[in-house]
């Protein structure tokens, strides 16, 4: 994977995965990582099988406009994941309890590092 | 793995990753430093949102006492995520070479 691609797939992953744990409940169900490769890319999904509903695709976005003494630290991970990812898929099933987040990204062409 | 330290000139460098389990190490020493600081990212390969807390909270302080935090070798990856999170407009970052 070219490195620029991974440190994007790094960072979104870290961030979902943050999110689900902090937001979730605390369960022992594993969060399983799937990732595949599509045309010029790759597409990642978490699945956690004892999942809260929160679709972060509806979450809203951080000001990001505001004066420095108004900002506070944190709120920004999926205000920058939605921003990095060129999709972003969110399903929650509440009869099993289990969310998908899925993301896909393509490599930029005219990445260089 | 993380390091930061100061190096010659006084610039304080940074390198490898700053991701959420390295947050409270880079937190610590940045709140030991004062007045005005070039933060060498040349070395950062990665930071996470939670990384952008400890600088946001780093310049918070400094800017109350007068100084703040100059980020200088600021790659792709990390220009991006300043700009995504509006964070190029709080601090100053030095122009690529």
């Amino acid at each position: 994977m070219n490195p620029e691609l991974r440190r994007t797939v790094d960072f979104v992953l870290e961030e979902l995965f943050t999110n689900v744990i902090k937001y979730g409940r605390a369960s022992d169900a594993p969060v399983r990582i799937d990732i595949g490769r599509i045309a010029g890319g790759v597409e990642v999904t978490l699945t956690d099988t004892d999942a809260e509903p929160f679709d972060v695709t509806r979450a809203p976005d951080a000001n990001t406009n505001l004066p420095i003494e108004s900002r506070k630290p944190g709120g920004l991970g999926i205000h920058l994941v939605r921003r990095m990812v060129d999709a972003l898929e969110y399903r929650h099933s509440p009869e099993t309890r289990t969310t998908r987040i899925s993301f896909r990204k393509v490599q930029r062409p005219d990445a260089d590092d | 793995m993380l390091t930061i330290d100061y190096g010659p000139g006084g610039a304080v460098l940074i390198a490898g990753r700053l991701d959420a389990a390295q947050c409270p190490a880079a937190q610590a020493f940045l709140d030991k430093v004062s007045g005005t600081v070039r933060l060498d990212c040349t070395q950062l390969e990665y930071i996470s949102s939670a990384g952008l807390g400890v600088l946001l909270k780093t310049q918070k302080r400094l800017m109350a006492s007068g100084g703040k935090l100059r980020l200088a070798g600021v790659s792709r990856h990390l220009r991006d995520i300043l700009q995504y999170s509006g964070f190029d407009q709080i601090f100053e970052i030095a122009p690529e070479k």
